[in-house]
């Protein structure tokens, strides 16, 4: 009980079940395997725990081979709308990858600052307040190759000198070390850099950007603490002030090897590393699948093969089980952020009760919604999957409601069958009708997977056409783009529902082949405003819910 | 049905001479030590062909290579086609004309399209390709081609080719050449030069040296650049094509090189590419391939040979793959008659695209054909 109280207060109300890890540990002898299918491959890994049960019910787990590295746990752990979105969120944009024989990370990827911290209070409610987190940046170098930027620096460096930061050369030596030669400059660099700028140098897309490397060698430090003060400011703007012992660092690369394309463009991304977690990274995994695949499959209770007791019990079927119901009316009308600024007033939907459901109408928009939104374990994972893979920037999703940000659009991205079944079926739990399915959908497929693309065609005896000047546009060649679409569908069987909703196919810069489901308009905010209060607000979804404990759809 | 258009097809397309049904079972005898490779393609070829007739008689559309392969495929295999059949695949294929060149499937496809459909530049347009498998599949099923339909089909692939030599429609594709892919340009180059070498006899009034020769010029001067085994076959064939003296200015030794390179570790037959010819297309730098599959594919064996037999043709020894090309066969041979391997991309459980396909059914219908060259 004491734990149910101490979920409730820190996250959305209802757990919707509880794992227990001394029986997963116990049942499985401490061997932990996971598999995960995750961007086009099986993610596998097999790990051995030590494990021992205190008296408090306090766990403590290590790897056989390391009993240095210790943690300690409660036995369960709750499973409440939080850890499912965080789920979601993590094999969305958390690191999978296994690597035999060595450490692999657990880090999550995200950019969007409250996302981020949301993801580190998860941690820390799952595997205690001891953990620590390195907050990674990387740039690349063009981003700060403008004027502005150029300036922004220059003040930086003029902050840091006064801040006392010693080992600044000074004005004067900085003015003859941006007049000095590329190959000298190179040369008094460490043998690493030396060689990543030769692999550099032989890259043909990346010889115009060359002009930029003494000014990169000259203001690297100085970009790499911008970056790390952006990063803490917005952090501590979430609200969420880093802990002593959290760490931020940045990571400048090499003009155009990150991705930027010119001058002033960013190729940022933003990485969460959890300190020391490497040899818990398949356990972590162990449950996050767990979590994923009993939700698309609709199971309750999960055991360790030959075993009879659940190690990861949900209170009902995770499609129908509902923590709770938001009251979809009063919410939308009267909770704060459920609309968006305009230069007068604040718009909200205009809602109409039609029997037994809602229509909703924004501007020439409609759709129809049930009174009251089920948090279902399904629900709950989409949500946190859309916050990681879903097709709108996430800064709108947190500012939609008190700023202008532009259009807003539901899309939805993916490649992991599971993702777009878990998609789809939880759409029709939110929106009611024709309006849950994709308006439309399209394959993209990236540039390394050209080659298998093209033997498609060869073993047809077609070609592979592509429109734009830099072949970005639709694919053509029909008999190649009907197989693709065949072997699609194959692969994610929930698309076989739109099939006849196909649009076209791309070839793209980079990834796996994929998928993009888009959604008719009217229905953003409506989304995104609790997939807001989820993560920051949620007491805001608690001022309107019902809480039958364990209704059932 | 025109058994000479069948016999200058294969001799000039697949590089075999064509022999009677009896004569192609025997050599598949000969050459598999069985009959079933020849049995089962044949199958599959008149199967397809039974398909895509119904599916045309119930108002659907159907591609123009899958309906050139198996027609082939079943005229080579001496497989009776009725009247109707032919009938009404000749009005199918008549019905693709536009512009002079032909599309490779019915406008009514892209009804299923609508935001395609509604694109300022339609993707429904003619291409070289799909002009080359409709204007070849009228001719072997005897359809009489009035010479005024002759000159629209050259003047549209001579207006489309480009000042390179090269052969493609960029109405719709308008991606620059040096970003087209290497099999796709390499391919419609050899159809248009295939074209205008035969319409050309068809119309001797017109001159069209020049044509030919800039699109020999082109393949010449791609030669040494292409990475897969395709594209390099398609360039040879244009210069086999248009000027055959000069083969052997390609460079026998880096050819066999390149074929050596792409030969399957296991003995049986040829990869199209190298995992790590894969690049980063903007980055031109080499893509991580840990993770990548690859598959030597019956196309890419029987390019390769094909290329093999060409330089032996023009002198230089060498034994051609008989032992591989034979492992692939029987390893490529699938439960529905059809012959093909999968394409898989990394962990996807689902193969990348068909398995069995009527080309390369054809091919294996044909291997015995093209290998027979006595060594």
């Amino acid at each position: 009980l004491n734990l149910i109280e101490k979920t409730r207060r820190n996250s959305v109300e209802s757990p919707f079940g509880r794992m227990d890890l001394y029986r997963l540990l116990q049942d499985s002898k401490g061997i932990i395997s996971f598999n995960l299918y995750d961007s086009g491959t099986m993610r596998q890994s097999t790990s051995r725990y030590g494990f021992k049960l205190n008296s408090d019910n306090k766990l403590e787990i290590w790897p056989a081979s390391n009993n240095g590295s210790k943690l300690t746990i409660e036995q369960y752990i709750e499973l409440d709308p939080s850890k499912v979105v965080f789920a979601g969120l993590y094999i969305g944009d958390g690191a999978k990858a296994s690597h035999t024989g060595s450490a692999s990370v657990v880090s999550f990827s995200q950019r969007e600052s409250h996302i981020a911290n949301f993801v580190r209070n998860e941690f820390l409610n799952l595997f205690g307040k001891s953990l620590t987190f390195t907050h990674r940046v990387n740039e690349d170098a063009l981003f700060f190759m403008t004027e502005d930027m150029r300036h922004n620096l220059a003040r930086l460096r003029e902050d840091l000198i006064k801040e006392g930061l010693t080992d600044l050369i000074s004005n004067e030596e900085l003015d003859n070390y941006l007049k000095r030669d590329l190959e000298s400059v190179i040369k008094e660099q460490p043998s690493a850099t030396k060689a990543a700028v030769t692999k550099y140098s032989k890259k043909k897309g990346l010889q115009k950007f060359q002009k930029y490397l003494v000014e990169f060698f000259a203001y690297r430090q100085i970009m790499k603490i911008y970056l790390e003060r952006l990063k803490m400011k917005e952090l501590a703007e979430t609200g969420t002030p880093l802990s002593p012992n959290d760490r931020i660092t940045a990571n400048i690369r090499l003009p155009g090897v990150k991705g930027a394309r010119e001058a002033g463009k960013s190729s940022r991304s933003d990485e969460l590393d959890v300190d020391g977690f490497s040899p818990f990274h398949t356990l972590f995994l162990r449950i996050i699948s767990d979590i994923q695949t009993s939700i698309e499959q609709n199971i309750d209770k999960v055991c360790v093969t030959n075993s009879d007791a659940p190690w990861l019990e949900w209170n009902g079927k995770p499609h129908e089980y509902c923590a709770f119901s938001l009251l979809t009316k009063e919410y939308f009308q009267q909770a704060k952020g459920c609309g968006r600024p305009s230069r007068s007033k604040f718009l909200r939907y205009s809602i109409k009760e039609k029997e037994t459901v809602l229509e909703f109408e924004w501007g020439k928009f409609k759709f129809l919604a049930p009174k009251r939104i089920k948090f279902t374990p399904l629900v709950c994972l989409f949500f946190g999957l859309y916050l990681a893979e879903g097709q709108t920037p996430k800064k709108k999703v947190f500012q939609f409601s008190t700023e202008a940000v532009g259009s807003l659009n539901v899309g939805f991205t993916a490649s992991e069958p599971d993702s777009v079944s878990i998609c789809m079926m939880a759409m029709r739990q939110l929106i009611i009708g024709e309006k849950s399915l994709p308006e439309y959908w399209r394959i993209k497929i990236g540039a390394k997977y050209v080659p298998e693309t093209v033997t498609i065609g060869n073993k047809i005896g077609s070609v592979a056409l592509r429109r734009g000047e830099k072949g970005q546009g639709a694919a053509s060649g029909f008999e190649i783009v009907d197989s693709l679409r065949e072997w699609t569908i194959q692969s994610m069987p929930a698309l076989y529902e739109i099939k006849s909703r196909f649009d076209h196919a791309e070839y793209t810069g980079a990834g796996i082949p994929r998928i993009d489901l888009f959604y008719p308009k009217g229905y953003e905010i409506y989304l995104f405003a609790i997939m807001r209060d989820i993560l920051t607000c949620p007491e805001n979804l608690n001022n309107y819910s019902e809480k039958p404990q364990g209704a059932i759809l | 049905m025109s058994t000479q258009t069948i016999r200058s097809l294969l001799q000039e397309r697949f590089d075999a001479d064509y022999i009677s049904p009896e004569g192609l079972l025997k050599a598949h005898i000969d050459y598999f030590g069985s009959a079933s490779f020849y049995s089962t393609a044949k199958g599959y070829s008149k199967k397809r062909l039974d398909y895509y007739v119904t599916q045309l008689e119930n108002g659907n559309h159907v591609f123009c290579p899958s309906l050139f392969h198996c027609m082939t495929g079943c005229l080579i295999t001496g497989q009776q086609i009725d009247k109707n059949a032919i009938n009404r695949i000749t009005d199918y294929v008549l019905s693709l004309e536009q512009e002079g060149g032909f599309l490779t499937i019915s406008r009514k496809y892209l009804d299923q399209f609508p935001k395609l459909k509604a694109a300022k530049v339609s993707p429904m347009v003619p291409e070289v390709y799909s002009s080359y498998y409709s204007f070849f599949l009228l001719k072997i099923l005897g359809t009489d081609i009035k010479e005024s339909e002759l000159e629209k089909l050259l003047s549209w692939i001579i207006a489309h080719q480009k000042s390179s030599g090269a052969i493609y429609n960029n109405t719709y594709s308008n991606t620059n050449e040096s970003r087209r892919f290497e099999a796709e340009i390499s391919c419609q180059t050899y159809f248009g030069t295939s074209l205008i070498s035969t319409i050309s006899q068809e119309l001797p009034q017109f001159d069209f040296a020049e044509s030919l020769i800039n699109a020999k010029n082109w393949a010449m001067e791609k030669w040494l650049s292409l990475r897969t085994i395709t594209s390099r076959y398609f360039v040879l064939k244009t210069i086999k094509l248009v000027s055959p003296e000069e083969i052997s200015n390609v460079g026998f030794s880096e050819g066999l090189g390149f074929l050596s390179d792409r030969a399957d570790g296991q003995g049986e037959g040829f990869f199209d590419y190298r995992l790590s010819d894969k690049i980063d297309e903007d980055m031109t730098s080499a893509c991580a391939i840990g993770l990548d599959k690859i598959s030597p594919h019956i196309f890419s064996t029987y390019y390769g040979a094909t290329i093999m037999r060409i330089f032996w043709q023009n002198g230089y020894s060498l034994t051609l793959p008989h032992e591989q090309i034979k492992k692939l066969t029987k390893k490529a041979a699938n439960e529905d008659g059809g012959f093909g391997m999968k394409v898989l991309v990394k962990d996807f459980p689902k193969p990348y695209g068909p398995i069995s396909t009527e080309l390369e059914t054809l091919l294996v219908l044909l291997f015995p054909l093209m290998t027979k060259i006595n060594v």
